[in-house]
This record gives C-alpha cells, sequence and structure tokens, in this order.
C-alpha cells in the first residue's frame, strides 16, 4: 500500500471509464441481490408479481404483500444500512490509522457496544432501561474506542500495527467474557448467550430502521466530507499539514463518524463481524485510493454483501433462520487469515 | 405399551424373587437393595412423579428458585433444600443431604454421573428434551425403583383416564401450537417437545406437523405466521419478550390465533419446566377453557 | 518496584496456602478451617467425604490448571515480546474448543472421556496449523502472532457457525468449554498432572536461554543460542501446556495473560526465578476464582472462567496503561 498506487490524476480511456463501469457492476449486483433477498426463501410463495403489486397496487389485507412490506422490507433494509455503516466505519478505520488489518470487530470497537447492549437489557442497572439503546451502544463503541486507541499505541508515532490488534483481540476477549457474565448473572439461561456475541438480524422491525437513520446518515456525511482530507492523509501527514490540513481534527471528526457508525449498527443487528475488515479491501482493490469514490462503494458493497448473507442465513437451514452474523464471520474470518498472512509476507 | 408390561411384569416378578428392584436406565441397568427414603432429583420432571406418588425429594436442582417448581406440584409435597442450578448442580450439598438415591437428567448430568454414583445410587432418565411418551416411561421407572410399582401404574392409568376424557371433550380439529418467549427470542415446541406431545396426546393437531425431528425451534415471525396457529400459547420468561416485539407488527393481527381472540399468555413453568403427569392435566384443563 | 525473590516467594507461597485452606473450608458446606486439617488426615470426619472427593481434587486441579496457563502465557510472551501474547491469541484455545464442539456435533455418543484427548489433539492441530502457516516468520515475533489471531477468528467462527446450525446437541460440550472446574474429579487429575511434571522443569532448562533471548536477537546470536530453534521449542512447551490445561477445564481467560505481568513487575526479568513464581501466581489465580465461582451465589456454582475475566481484566489495563515503549 505504497502512495505510488493513488490514481487521483490518472488518464486513460481505460481509467475514465473504469469507475464508472465498477460502480454500474456493483449496481446490478446490489439490485439483484436486493430482489433476491425480498422474496426468496421464505415458506410463503412470494413472486416478483407480489413485489410489483406492493409497489403499484398495495393491498393491506393480502399476505403476500403483508409479507415483503412487513417483514421483508425491513429486514432487507435493515441488511443494507447495517452493511453500510459497518463498510463506512472500517474504511474510516484503517483511514486514519493507516493500518490495512483495521476494521470495528478486529479492534474490539463492536465488541464493547454490544457489551454495552446486553448489559442493558438484562436489566441490572434499572436506569438504563430508560435511555435509548443507541447512546448506550455509543458509550460502549466509545469506550472501547479509546481503551483501544490508547492500549494500541495509536497516539504514539511510531507504534507497530500489530500492537493494535493485539490489543483489539484482548480488547475483544475481554467483552465477550463480561457479556457472557452479565447474561450468567441476570438469568439461568447461562449457556444460551451465543446470541448476543453473534449479530442477527432475524426479527427486525421498521422501527429499527428508524433507530439507525440518524446515526447513519450522520456518519456518511461526515465521511463524504471528509473524503478529500483522507486523500491527503494517505499521501502523507506532512503534506497534508504543510497544505492547510488539520490531521488531528480530521481524525478526531472521522472517529465520531466511526462511533456513530458502529453504535447504530450493533444497536439494531448486534456485532456482525468482518463487513468493515473486507469491504475496504475488495473496494480499493477495485477501484484505488480515491477515498471520494471509495466511501459510496463501500457503501454500495457493504449493503450488497450483507443482502447475500442475509439469503445465505436463510438457505443453510431453511425453513429455519440463522443469525447472519455467522455468514459474515465465517467468509471474513478466512479472509482476515488470508489478509494477514499476506500482510506478514517476507518483501523481497 | 407391550414393552411397559412386560417390563412391569419383570419388575414384579423380580421383586417376588428378591428385595432387589432393577430397571434399564440410560446408563445400563440400575438396581437398588432398598426402598429409598432420601431421595435428590436434579430435574423438574422428577418432582412431579414424586409428588404423585407422595413421595417428596429432600433435594431439588431448582436454579435457586423453588417457586420455579408450580403451585400444584408444591402443595403435595414438603419443602426441599436447593441443590443449585440444573446444569450444574453443586455437588457438595447433594453429598451432605445424604441421599440414598439421585435422579439425574441423561442430557445434563452424564459428565458427573461418577461423582453422583458415589453419593448414592443414581438412576440417569430422560428429562431434558424428552417427550410426553419419554416422560410417562420415565414415570414408569421411578414407580419400580421407590418399590411402588402398583400404585405407579394405577396412577398412570388414571392419567390415561383422565386425558382420554379430556381428549373426548377438547375434540377440535384446529391447529394448536405453543411457543415459549425470552428477551433472545420465540422458540416454538414441536410435537416432539413435552407440551406438544401432550396436545398431540389430546388429539390436537399441531401447527408445525413437519418439525419431526426438533423438539425445539426457534422461530421468526415470518415463520410464525406461515405456521399460521388457531390456538397460539405462548410462555413468556420475563416482562418484555421478543414476542412483544412481533405483537407491534400488522401482520401479527393476521395469525389465525390473534384474529379469534384465541391467543393466550400462559405460564412458561406449567407447559415448558414442570414436566410430568401432574402438569399435563392442568395444561389439558388450560385447553379446554381457551377452547372456544 | 524490584522486591527481593525470597520475599517473593515466601508471601506467594503463604498465599497460596491460605486460598488453599480458604477453598477447601468455604462453599456451600461451611467447614472452619480446624475441622479443615481433620478432615484432610482422618476418614471418620464428617466432613471427610466432601473435602476428599469434591474439594481436594478441585483445589488441585484449579492450582495444576493455573500454573499451566500462566508458564504458557510467559513462554509466549518472552518468545513473542508483546506483553499482550497469551495462548489465547495463538488460537490454541479456540483449536482445543472447535476440536470438542465438532466430537459433539459429529459423534453425539461419543463418551464424555473423549473429550479431554480431543481438546489435546485440537490445540495441537491448531498449533501444527499455525506453525505451517507461520514458519517463516519465527523471526518476527509480532507477525507469528498475526498469523496466530487470525486462525483463532477462523476457529472461533467454525465454533460459531456448528453452534448455530446444531443448537441444542452440545449441552455437555459446552459445559466443558465454560472454563469451569465444576464436576472436576480425581479421575482428571492424570489429564494435566504429568504434563506439568514434565513441562516445567523443561520450561526451567530453558529459562537461561530465554533470558538471552530478551537481550535482543543479535545479541543472543552472538552468544551462540540457536534462536529460532528455541523459539520453536518454547512455543511447543507453552502450547502443550495450554492444550493440557483446556482438555481439563476449557478456557480459563486473563491467567496466561495477567500472572506473568504480576511477577514480572515484582520480579524483573530473570525467567528462572520467573517460572516457579508465575506458576505460583497462575495457580492463586484459577484457585481464588474457583472458590469465588462456589461462594458468590450458592448454591449456583459460577463457570470459573468468568472470574478469571473479573479478576485479571481490571488488573490487566491497569497493567497495559502503564507500559510505555513497546
Amino acid at each position: 500500500m505504497s502512495s505510488t498506487n493513488i490514481q487521483l490524476c490518472a488518464y486513460s480511456p481505460w481509467q475514465r471509464f473504469r469507475s464508472p463501469f465498477i460502480f454500474a457492476v456493483t449496481a446490478v449486483a446490489f439490485t439483484v441481490s436486493l430482489f433476491y433477498s425480498l422474496i426468496t426463501f421464505s415458506q410463503f410463495s412470494l413472486r416478483a408479481d407480489d413485489l410489483l403489486a406492493v409497489l403499484y397496487n398495495y393491498n393491506g389485507d393480502e399476505i403476500n404483500q403483508q409479507i415483503i412490506v412487513g417483514l421483508r422490507l425491513p429486514r432487507t433494509l435493515v441488511a443494507i444500512l447495517v452493511g453500510m455503516a459497518m463498510a463506512i466505519a472500517g474504511l474510516l478505520m484503517q483511514g486514519i490509522t493507516r493500518n490495512p488489518l483495521a476494521s470495528p470487530s478486529v479492534f474490539g470497537v463492536s465488541a464493547g457496544a454490544a457489551f454495552a447492549f446486553a448489559f442493558a437489557s438484562t436489566g441490572l442497572l434499572p436506569a438504563l432501561a430508560h435511555i435509548p439503546v443507541l447512546f448506550i451502544t455509543m458509550a460502549g463503541a466509545l469506550i472501547s474506542g479509546v481503551v483501544v486507541f490508547f492500549l494500541g499505541g495509536l497516539h504514539l508515532p511510531q507504534a507497530n500495527p500489530i500492537r493494535v490488534v493485539l490489543a483489539g483481540v484482548a480488547l475483544n476477549y475481554l467483552c465477550i467474557s463480561m457479556t457472557r457474565s452479565a447474561v450468567i448473572f441476570a438469568d439461568e439461561h447461562a449457556y444460551g448467550v451465543l446470541h448476543w456475541l453473534i449479530g442477527s438480524i432475524s426479527n427486525t422491525r421498521m422501527e429499527d430502521v428508524y433507530t439507525m437513520l440518524p446515526g447513519l446518515s450522520i456518519g456518511l456525511l461526515l465521511a463524504m466530507l471528509l473524503a478529500h482530507k483522507l486523500n491527503l492523509m494517505h499521501i502523507g501527514e506532512e503534506m497534508m499539514n504543510s497544505l492547510g490540513g488539520n490531521a488531528k481534527k480530521v481524525r478526531i471528526l472521522a472517529s465520531i463518524a466511526v462511533i456513530l457508525l458502529i453504535a447504530s449498527a450493533v444497536s439494531v443487528a448486534g456485532p456482525v463481524g468482518f463487513i468493515g475488515l473486507m469491504i475496504p479491501h475488495i473496494a480499493r482493490a477495485l477501484i484505488g485510493q480515491d477515498y471520494r469514490l471509495l466511501v459510496p462503494l463501500c457503501a454500495l458493497l457493504g449493503a450488497t454483501l450483507m443482502l447475500v448473507a442475509d439469503i445465505f442465513s436463510r438457505v443453510i437451514r431453511f425453513p429455519d433462520d440463522s443469525p447472519i452474523g455467522i455468514i459474515t464471520s465465517v467468509i471474513g474470518a478466512l479472509f482476515f487469515l488470508a489478509l494477514a498472512l499476506r500482510q506478514v509476507r517476507p518483501r523481497s | 405399551m407391550f414393552k411397559l408390561i412386560a417390563t412391569c411384569l419383570f419388575a414384579l416378578l423380580s421383586f417376588n424373587l428378591s428385595a432387589q428392584n432393577k430397571v434399564q436406565d440410560e446408563m445400563g441397568e440400575f438396581s437398588i437393595q432398598t426402598t429409598p427414603k432420601r431421595i435428590v432429583v436434579l430435574e423438574f420432571s422428577f418432582v412431579d412423579a414424586l409428588a404423585s406418588l407422595g413421595v417428596s425429594p429432600v433435594g431439588v436442582a431448582d436454579d435457586g428458585d423453588a417457586n420455579r417448581v408450580i403451585p400444584a406440584i408444591k402443595s403435595k409435597i414438603s419443602p426441599w433444600t436447593s441443590v443449585g442450578g440444573r446444569s450444574t448442580p453443586n455437588l457438595e450439598i447433594i453429598s451432605s443431604l445424604k441421599p440414598d438415591m439421585i435422579i439425574a437428567d441423561m442430557e445434563r448430568h452424564a459428565t458427573i454421573y461418577e461423582d453422583l454414583k458415589k453419593i448414592a445410587p443414581t438412576l440417569i432418565l430422560k428429562s431434558r428434551g424428552e417427550s410426553y411418551k419419554d416422560n410417562l416411561a420415565a414415570v414408569a421407572k421411578i414407580g419400580i425403583v421407590l418399590d411402588q410399582d402398583v400404585k405407579m401404574q394405577q396412577l398412570i392409568a388414571e392419567h390415561n383416564q383422565r386425558m382420554d376424557a379430556f381428549a373426548k371433550k377438547i375434540n377440535s380439529d384446529k391447529k394448536f401450537l405453543f411457543a415459549v418467549s425470552s428477551t433472545r427470542g420465540v422458540t416454538m415446541h414441536s410435537p416432539k417437545a413435552y407440551a406438544g406431545g401432550v396436545m398431540e396426546r389430546l388429539g390436537l393437531r399441531s401447527a408445525i406437523p413437519e418439525e419431526t425431528e426438533k423438539a425445539y425451534v426457534r422461530t421468526t415471525l415470518e415463520r410464525l405466521v406461515k405456521a399460521n396457529p388457531d390456538y397460539l400459547l405462548v410462555g413468556e420468561y420475563g416482562d418484555q419478550t421478543a414476542v412483544d416485539d412481533f405483537k407491534k407488527s400488522p401482520l401479527w393481527n393476521m395469525i389465525s390465533s390473534v384474529k379469534n381472540k384465541t391467543y393466550l399468555e400462559t405460564n412458561p413453568k406449567l407447559w415448558s419446566l414442570n414436566r410430568g403427569m401432574i402438569a399435563a392435566e392442568i395444561m389439558a384443563q388450560e385447553l379446554e377453557s381457551v377452547i372456544k | 518496584m524490584r522486591v527481593r525473590p525470597a520475599f517473593v516467594f515466601i508471601s506467594l507461597i503463604v498465599l497460596l496456602l491460605c486460598f488453599s485452606v480458604w477453598h477447601i473450608g468455604a462453599g456451600a458446606i461451611d467447614i472452619a478451617p480446624l475441622d479443615v486439617f481433620k478432615a484432610l488426615h482422618s476418614s471418620d470426619s464428617e466432613h471427610n467425604f466432601i473435602v476428599n472427593n469434591f474439594r481436594l481434587p478441585r483445589l488441585l486441579i484449579s492450582g495444576l490448571v493455573g500454573a499451566a496457563l500462566a508458564i504458557s502465557g510467559l513462554l509466549i510472551q518472552g518468545v513473542i515480546r508483546n506483553p499482550l501474547a497469551s495462548p489465547d491469541v495463538l488460537g490454541v484455545t479456540s483449536g482445543a474448543s472447535l476440536a470438542v464442539i465438532t466430537l459433539a456435533v459429529f459423534w453425539p455418543n461419543a463418551p464424555i472421556s473423549y473429550i479431554p484427548p480431543a481438546a489435546l489433539l485440537g490445540g495441537f492441530g491448531a498449533t501444527a496449523l499455525l506453525l505451517f502457516l507461520a514458519r517463516h516468520l519465527l523471526q518476527r515475533p509480532a507477525a507469528f502472532a498475526l498469523v496466530g489471531i487470525a486462525l483463532a477468528a477462523t476457529f472461533g467462527a467454525a465454533i460459531d457457525y456448528l453452534l448455530t446450525v446444531n443448537p441444542l446437541e452440545i449441552n455437555t460440550a459446552m459445559l466443558w468449554l465454560t472454563g469451569s472446574v465444576w464436576g472436576r474429579n480425581w479421575n482428571h487429575l492424570p489429564l494435566i498432572a504429568p504434563w506439568l511434571a514434565v513441562l516445567m522443569p523443561l520450561a526451567m532448562l530453558l529459562a537461561y536461554r530465554l533470558d538471552l533471548l530478551a537481550l535482543g536477537d543479535d545479541t543472543a546470536t552472538s552468544l551462540g543460542t540457536g534462536v529460532k530453534k528455541l523459539r520453536l521449542l518454547c512455543i511447543v512447551v507453552a502450547i502443550s501446556l495450554a492444550s493440557a490445561a483446556v482438555s481439563v477445564c476449557g478456557s480459563i481467560g486473563f491467567v496466561g495473560l495477567v500472572s506473568p505481568h504480576l511477577v514480572r513487575s515484582l520480579l524483573g526479568h530473570r525467567h528462572l526465578l520467573l517460572i516457579p513464581a508465575t506458576a505460583l501466581t497462575g495457580a492463586i489465580l484459577v484457585i481464588s476464582a474457583d472458590l469465588f465461582a462456589r461462594i458468590l451465589m450458592p448454591p449456583i456454582e459460577l463457570p470459573a472462567g468468568i472470574l478469571t475475566a473479573f479478576i485479571g481484566a481490571p488488573y490487566f489495563i491497569f497493567l497495559l496503561c502503564r507500559y510505555k515503549n513497546w
């Protein structure tokens, strides 16, 4: 990841059409998975006609249409929003830490948010019941983010990039143990805690979409606004400061966006793993280093991946639903392994 | 049935030959020389069986909460000592109670079988995930080892008569479903689960007859709407559980049970924890009262 | 803060003894300290049965498991030269857990006695895979750890997948893996004791060479230590100890992470002293965790693994804040 492969000013016929082409292909993939996510693998025989009927001729008494509007649509929307949030959070994290392994799950930030969520739901502190869930997960994400920042040495000028991964893993482990114990102290289902540790969107409603929207829109907006600054930062911090940019300010703003994005995703879907790690790498491989393109592409790719994962989560044990986090973590963990191996490959 | 009678005959014969009671349990052959007086049980279904015979256990793995045993059973027996959670019962307390027999569950307690045997003769039976028929078979075995085989057979026969009477009275061709709901989700009980088995015994149709393998099925609202039970009974663990989220969706009102106002919130302790003849009859009563 | 070694050892041993007596005395049934000693050597004491059948084996197993995990953590941190490294980080624990869950899912009727060897096999399998994938990386400890982390994440995802697809048939295996000493008895002692008896002296033999390693690779090589071989040997010893511990008690976290730190802050960096002191600290940690697991909410038993997290985690964070340059 040297600064030489930056394609800000590249100009060739292919370069000119490359980005629109990639966006077009991704958009098609997105639409196809959106379509399949809405109407396939249901015990009801939903058809494309039902989807059209919902759009043009909605009848609230028709059960197939109700299923699409009342269950599939919120679920699909949440998948899209969570995918966007996690992917952009990962992109920003990788941008400001310049660590290719940075992501909500590897750094333990989503585990922190999930712990806060689980702790509040156990009712051990009744006062927490009156605080909106978004604020609770934000507090969790913020605390674990700050802890991992300092433990991982991100405030130091020269730190081993693997140090922060180790800090994240330790934090992750800590949060998982605490989530377990919170659930065990609260009730008797001591061994059924998997639910809090894996993200799931099986039972989402339209309200969940509204819960996510504010945090997600602010986060997205911030990411778009910071895109240019992140490009400068990628070239080098000194260059950036000399060009009148303020690296510190960019970092703080991006961190706020990251916290908002992760918190809104976790408060609805739980800690869905590895989207934030995978998507930015795929996007960079496709389109290069320009953050002004990377932000929208990551959003689109993240949403697509979540939709595909959602379809798979219904396929693997049809007609039973599985948590979507299972699918993303199986794919993501292998991706992580491959990435780690590439990262440490002896450079010749 | 033949098997049952054969077991009983065998038990009666062996009773006549010696003072030793033998049954086949999940670990092989279980035999006991004397009639046990101090019994520790590690699952709720065994409490029901003992209570039917009027025997009070000295210790129960009640998860530290005596109220998990339903009043109908609790009133039949004297107070017991809690021996901790069902998944990790406290061996020290069990041994300090100096029991002369322990009844444990195959699935949960096979790991500590050796430890339990050191304390007292241990009968390992099916309890967790058992079906209605498994339960009756286990109850009959408990009758044999307690030297009350004849009485237990009589109790089972009476229970069968009452259940037949209920079945006759209820006589519905509608689809029934029992589910439990916690903060983590809603789980349907198939005919393989105890509550499903009781419904089957009463001649009621299950809303999920296709689930023949699994006893408990995690469900989404979509699947529940598809199952579309005419009578839906939900046992809630807690005040605010997953089913309350389901209720906020317009689709909830499309479930036939909700439409016909035959949706019932019931006690999960009765329907899912306290498996046994006493509980089954109360369940039958509840079903009878809800059916129009 | 350096303290005289003799003082450290004496206090650790005293602490261990205190906790041991407390461990045997306290629980759902309380036994006065004097009765504890009586129960230990006379068979007609009323508490003899509880002490000899439940508390004594649990005490010994917790102690040995704690010692094994702690030494394992010390060796791994010594080799990787990173205070955040531990057996969990290298994927040993999750490899062992994956093996147990796989056994439970695909062979549900397997006898319970198959679980420890399966866990051991899983731990070694995970290590073999790690050593294969990271075979070029023995000279670059941090990179080595990274591959371990990624491997652990992969095993973790596989475990979650298996548990979701086969939800109900996992009770026994789950209980085994929650990091608990509940239900462990004399039969489990041979699963851990021989490992420790063989590997702890071996670790002591390695101690001098490990000290050289701490000086940096260049110095160590010039002093004639086969750095690569030493690293490999240490990792194999460490991982054997951790696998043995996991095969008995499941994953008990933070012991391998915290104990070495605590001891290093007291004794400095001489491994010859560190190894026995770390073993003692690990033993104290797990014994106290098992003690609190039994006495916090009687008659309910909590998993000891959660208690070690509660004891270990705050201390761990406190320690990390004090670390500066690494």
